[in-house]
């Protein structure tokens, strides 16, 4: 490529530079400098290009189609910010498909006092800069309900505040989304994390785990995980090592052999899921096979990343779950996803907060005698008490209140699973489950 | 260092972005121009073969020519529709056809996104055998499909390149595409070769790197840049050079978090990037000429 494509010039002091990008020693003189030049005009176009791309994706992507009944009543409009476009699409397009389930069963038994529920679909990205945008995307389109149906919703909070419409982290963990300020009405489903770093104590005490070695994704959202559990962790157990990685890696054996050479009773992977969470996990299982494992991530809830195991390599660990295949709620909501989806549909937590997040909205939005006076719907929403929960351990129940929009009661709403040799959660964590009062 | 196992992943990062440089290497050669479309071509080779058997249910090998044809196709359609067009019209000026390319990175990822869904998929083995246990270190059949491999396509090329006409030509072309025109060799044909190829490579080193990590959608970009950095390390002299920028990277992926830290990698790429393109811009290998 030296050749006469190649510009020619005069630069300072008439020095002639033809440069390239491999450097040819002609006549003693080596041409480089438009290397760099070039290099950083390849830099500059592929942020333009980014910056061009994140734009366009901000876009909200349009409504979605929803069944509504026959009824002739105007719809209520439901905005769901769904990222299913990064990594957390993992977990988010099963929630959104039990969303849509739900809408659909809702719809087909008569709406809300009549009015037909019609779904319009946002997509931050799960991207904090992008949120806020969404969600007033979606109030424009007239959401008078909303659903974050992404990795982190709290950074639509002061949007929502200033929307004043009723909104619930469907899937949500942190507790940022449901505690002030700005929370008048903001609700969560999910037991906090504070009742995970709980859990995993007892756990760890009963088996006397003692020290512990953590791997986790570079995410902001892990990143917020830690800085809610960690504390708590560290009073119970002695983080030995905290190793990190990007969640796009391709390789994790270096983190894994430093956290093996601290020699950890246990290993503890916290990520967004999907395939860093089966990175990490087969690297540990290859590395220090009989490591205990245990996992933060929602895994236990994503069973199209299963697959990207390797024949047992999930075999014995222990993840954070939600579902007790002895709940009576539970059982009910698998049949439906059953006669909907087929007998081998694996349901999972994400399933049943979707299918519970629909419920919680109908009845508030029915007892507030319709769904589109925002701040009546709001009301009821904190009125809703013991709501049978279709996740947790059999009697586990959801509470609100006018300063309680996180509905956990207890820690009933967690369940330890653990991975078979099918690398399937299919049992729970036998030497310890959370302690819980069966109503 | 003296842990088999990190010089094991080692080796396999360094033979993924070995390839991937190459494949920006074979473009480069033959037309002078940075194609950074290869993350994406490499992406297409493994989602699409994974696609194929777990979707659609089809025989993998049925399932990696379609992949592999693929790729090849999105090369073309790169060189026919993108580059040759904008490089025309901009007067064989190079920014225009690499924002052009830059955009194509990221509308490729995009569609297979639409296409095959933006979850991650398992990568296809293409065979079955057990694990070859090397003292304390295991070596997995993906790991080690993809390093033979890498050797296979390394010393064809470097044939290819040395003994056909076809090769030799890629890089006559590369080198002048006008003094090529004048001596009347058909420099469109030789581009197009160039395109085709490196979408063949691409693909070839997506497919095989698959099964380590999963593919999804969004993993070109990440790909592309390994690749381009490989070629910076490695340099453009030799055939052998994107292979030797590669190992070093993948050496530099495994060992500076291992003894520094996971956070250390993304700054020391950074360091060594500007390092490069500050005081050896030509890469590690350079190529002379005797006068």
């Amino acid at each position: 490529m030296n050749g006469v494509n190649q510009s020619t010039r005069t630069r300072h002091g008439g020095t002639e530079e033809r440069g390239d990008w491999v450097s040819i020693n002609v006549m003693g003189r080596r041409k480089s400098k438009r290397v760099v030049r070039r290099a950083a005009t390849v830099a500059g176009s592929i942020v333009a290009a980014t910056a061009l791309l994140a734009t366009g994706t901000a876009m909200v992507a349009g409504a979605a189609t929803g069944k509504t009944s026959k009824g002739s009543k105007s719809p209520i409009i439901v905005g769901e910010d769904w990222d299913s476009t990064s990594a957390n699409a993992a977990f988010t397009d099963v929630t959104a498909k039990t969303i849509q389930l739900a809408v659909n069963q809702v719809n087909k038994s008569g709406g809300v006092l009549g009015h037909p529920i019609k779904l319009v679909i946002g997509n931050d990205e799960s991207d904090p800069t992008k949120t806020p945008a969404v969600t007033q995307q979606l109030a424009n389109e007239g959401a008078k309900f909303l659903l974050y149906n992404n990795g982190l919703p709290a950074p639509a909070k002061p949007t929502v505040q200033k929307l004043g419409i009723p909104s619930i982290g469907v899937t949500a963990v942190i507790p940022t989304f449901a505690n002030p300020p700005d929370n008048t009405f903001t609700y969560l489903l999910s037991s906090p994390l504070s009742d995970w770093s709980q859990v995993l104590c007892g756990a760890w005490k009963k088996t006397g785990v003692k020290t512990v070695g953590v791997l986790r994704d570079n995410s902001t959202t892990t990143a917020s995980l830690d800085n809610v559990l960690f504390p708590t962790l560290k009073k119970c157990v002695t983080l030995v090592d905290v190793e990190t990685a990007p969640g796009t890696a391709s390789d994790v054996t270096a983190q894994v052999a430093r956290l093996k050479s601290h020699n950890p009773d246990a290993i503890l992977v916290a990520d967004l899921g999907g395939s860093f969470e089966i990175l990490a996990q087969e690297t540990v299982h290859q590395l220090m096979p009989t490591e205990t494992r245990y996992s933060l991530a929602t895994i236990v809830n994503e069973p199209t990343t299963w697959k990207l195991a390797s024949p047992g390599s999930l075999t014995g660990v222990i993840a954070i779950g939600s579902l007790n295949p002895n709940n009576p709620q539970t059982k009910k909501l698998k049949s439906v996803l059953v006669a909907n989806n087929g007998s081998s549909y694996a349901m999972t937590a994400f399933d049943a907060q979707a299918w519970d997040t629909i419920q919680l909205m109908k009845t508030a939005m029915a007892k507030a005698g319709g769904g589109n006076t925002t701040a009546k719907v709001n009301k009821q929403m904190q009125k809703i008490s013991s709501y049978l929960a279709s996740f947790g351990q059999p009697g586990y129940t959801l509470t609100y209140s006018a300063k309680k929009h996180a509905g956990a009661n207890g820690l009933c709403g967690i369940v330890l699973q653990q991975f078979d040799s099918q690398n399937k959660p299919s049992k729970a964590y036998a030497k310890y489950q959370p302690p819980c009062k069966t109503k | 260092m003296n842990d088999p196992q990190l010089w094991i992943s080692a080796l396999q990062l360094g033979c993924f972005f070995g390839l991937l440089a190459l494949s920006y290497w074979v473009v480069l050669s033959g037309t002078g121009f940075f194609n950074f479309a290869v993350g994406p071509y490499a992406m297409v080779g493994g989602l699409c073969t994974s696609w194929l058997v777990i979707d659609k249910e089809f025989e993998l090998w049925s399932a990696v020519v379609i992949a592999l044809v693929a790729a090849m196709a999105l090369a073309a359609v790169t060189e026919l529709v993108v580059v040759r067009p904008v490089q025309r019209r901009s007067g064989r000026n190079q920014l225009p056809a690499l924002v052009a390319v830059t955009a194509v990175l990221f509308a490729v990822e995009q569609l297979a996104g639409v296409i095959f869904g933006y979850t991650t998929l398992p990568g296809e083995e293409l065979f079955s055998f057990q694990s070859i246990q090397i003292g304390s270190a295991e070596l997995l059949p993906d790991a080690l499909e993809l390093i033979v491999v890498t050797v296979v396509v390394f010393v064809a090329m470097a044939v290819w390149v040395r003994v056909t006409r076809t090769g030799r030509l890629l890089r006559a072309v590369g080198d002048s595409r006008e003094a090529a025109a004048l001596l009347g060799l058909s420099v469109n044909r030789i581009r197009i070769i160039a395109f085709v190829l490196s979408g063949l490579l691409a693909g070839i080193a997506g497919l095989l790197f698959a099964p380590k990590a999963g593919v999804n959608s969004s993993a070109g970009l990440q790909w592309a840049l390994d690749g381009f950095l490989a070629l910076v390390i490695g340099g453009t002299a030799t055939v052998w050079a994107p292979l030797v920028g590669g190992l070093i990277l993948g050496v530099l992926q495994v060992f500076v978090p291992y003894y520094l830290g996971g956070p250390w990698l993304a700054y020391s790429l950074v360091i060594l990037a500007i390092v490069f393109f500050a005081f050896r811009p030509q890469g590690l290998f350079m190529r002379t000429i005797r006068v």
